[in-house]
C-alpha cells in the first residue's frame, strides 16, 4: 500500500477505492437514521396508550369529584350535634366521611386502582387535606401507570374547595306544664351550615407532592 | 496532489478494477438510499395513522363498551375493596389507541 502510493503510476484505484468508502459511510448514516426513525414508532404509540390510560381514568374521578357536594349543619346553643350529608356519585360514602375529619382537621389519604380488562391498571392517590384552613377540603389524586420504580406517565389532578358557611339564628317554643309550674320558654340557637363544593380541576403533567 | 498532478498512466487491469470499485459504490449507495426512502415514506405512514388513531381516541364518540372497576386498596393500612364498577365508552377500534369514559345513564 505504502509502495503504491509512493508510486508515480496512476492514482485511480485508491481514489476509487475511497469513493466506495464514502459512499459506504453515506449510506449507512442515510440506512441508520430512516431506521431509527421507525423505530422510534412503537414507544411513541405505546407512550400515547399509557397517557390515554391515565387521562381517562383522571376525567372519570373528576366528574364523580365535581358532582359532588358535602354539607355540615352544626346547631349552636342547642343540642351540639353536627348533621352531615353529602351528595355525590359512587364516591360519596368515602368522601363524606374524608369531608368529616377534614371539618374536624385531619387530613385523610387514600389508595386506589381503576382496573378494566381493556387498560392498563391505573394507581391512584387520593388526599383531601383538613390541616390548614386555607386550604381544607382541597383534594389531590395523583395517577399513575405502575408502582415505586415502575412508576410511568404520572399526572396529578388537583380541586380546589369551595366552602361557603352561613348562620342564620332560629328559635322554638317549649311549653310550659299543665299545672303552671314549669312555664313555657323559648330556646334560641344558631344553625351553622358549612357547605363544600369542588371545582378548578387542574391537570397537571407529572406527579405533585 | 503530487500523484494526481502526475502525467504517468496506469495499467488497463488497475483501470478496471477501479471502474468496478466505482460502480459497486454507486449501486450501494443507490440501494441504501432506496431502502431509506421506503423506510422513511413508511415510517410517515405510520406516523400519520397514529395520530389518526390519536384524534379518533381522544375526540370519537365511543362505540365499543367495556367496564373500569374502583378498587381501594389501602386506607389508613385498611383494605377496602370495591368501590364502584363503572360501565364506559371505548373510544378508538380494538388494535388501535384507546381511550374511555363513564357511559351516561339514561
Amino acid at each position: 500500500m505504502k509502495q503504491k502510493l509512493s508510486s508515480k503510476r496512476g492514482a485511480s484505484l485508491a481514489i476509487g477505492l475511497v469513493f466506495f468508502l464514502i459512499c459506504a459511510m453515506v449510506g449507512a448514516s442515510v440506512l441508520a437514521a430512516a431506521t431509527a426513525s421507525s423505530g422510534s414508532i412503537q414507544t411513541k404509540r405505546q407512550t400515547h396508550q399509557d397517557y390515554l390510560a391515565v387521562s381517562s381514568a383522571a376525567q372519570l374521578l373528576r366528574d364523580e369529584i365535581l358532582s359532588s357536594e358535602f354539607q355540615a349543619v352544626y346547631n349552636e346553643g342547642d343540642s351540639g350535634m353536627t348533621r352531615y350529608s353529602f351528595h355525590g356519585a359512587s364516591l360519596a360514602s368515602l368522601m363524606e366521611a374524608d369531608a368529616k375529619r377534614a371539618y374536624a382537621g385531619s387530613s385523610v389519604s387514600r389508595n386506589f386502582e381503576l382496573t378494566s380488562d381493556e387498560f392498563e391498571t391505573v394507581y391512584v392517590r387520593y388526599e383531601m387535606r383538613g390541616d390548614s384552613l386555607e386550604y381544607k377540603y382541597d383534594v389531590t389524586l395523583v395517577f399513575s401507570l405502575g408502582e415505586g420504580s415502575q412508576q410511568r406517565q404520572a399526572m396529578t389532578l388537583t380541586f380546589d374547595a369551595v366552602v361557603f358557611e352561613q348562620e342564620v339564628g332560629d328559635s322554638y317554643e317549649i311549653p310550659g306544664s299543665d299545672d303552671g309550674v314549669i312555664p313555657p320558654s323559648t330556646v334560641y340557637f344558631t344553625v351553622k351550615t358549612t357547605t363544600v363544593t369542588w371545582s378548578q380541576a387542574l391537570l397537571e403533567q407529572g406527579a405533585r407532592a | 496532489m503530487k500523484k494526481l498532478k502526475s502525467k504517468r498512466g496506469e495499467t488497463i487491469s488497475e483501470a478496471l478494477v477501479t471502474v468496478l470499485i466505482v460502480a459497486l459504490a454507486s449501486a450501494l449507495l443507490v440501494m441504501m438510499t432506496t431502502a431509506s426512502i421506503r423506510i422513511q415514506t413508511s415510517a410517515e405512514e405510520q406516523f400519520d395513522s397514529l395520530y389518526d388513531e390519536l384524534t379518533i381516541a381522544e375526540t370519537g364518540a365511543g362505540t365499543l363498551q367495556g367496564s373500569v372497576t374502583l378498587n381501594e386498596t389501602e386506607a389508613t393500612g385498611a383494605y377496602k375493596g370495591r368501590i364502584a364498577n363503572y360501565q364506559t365508552w371505548i373510544s378508538g377500534d380494538a388494535d388501535a389507541l384507546q381511550s374511555y369514559r363513564k357511559a351516561v345513564t339514561p
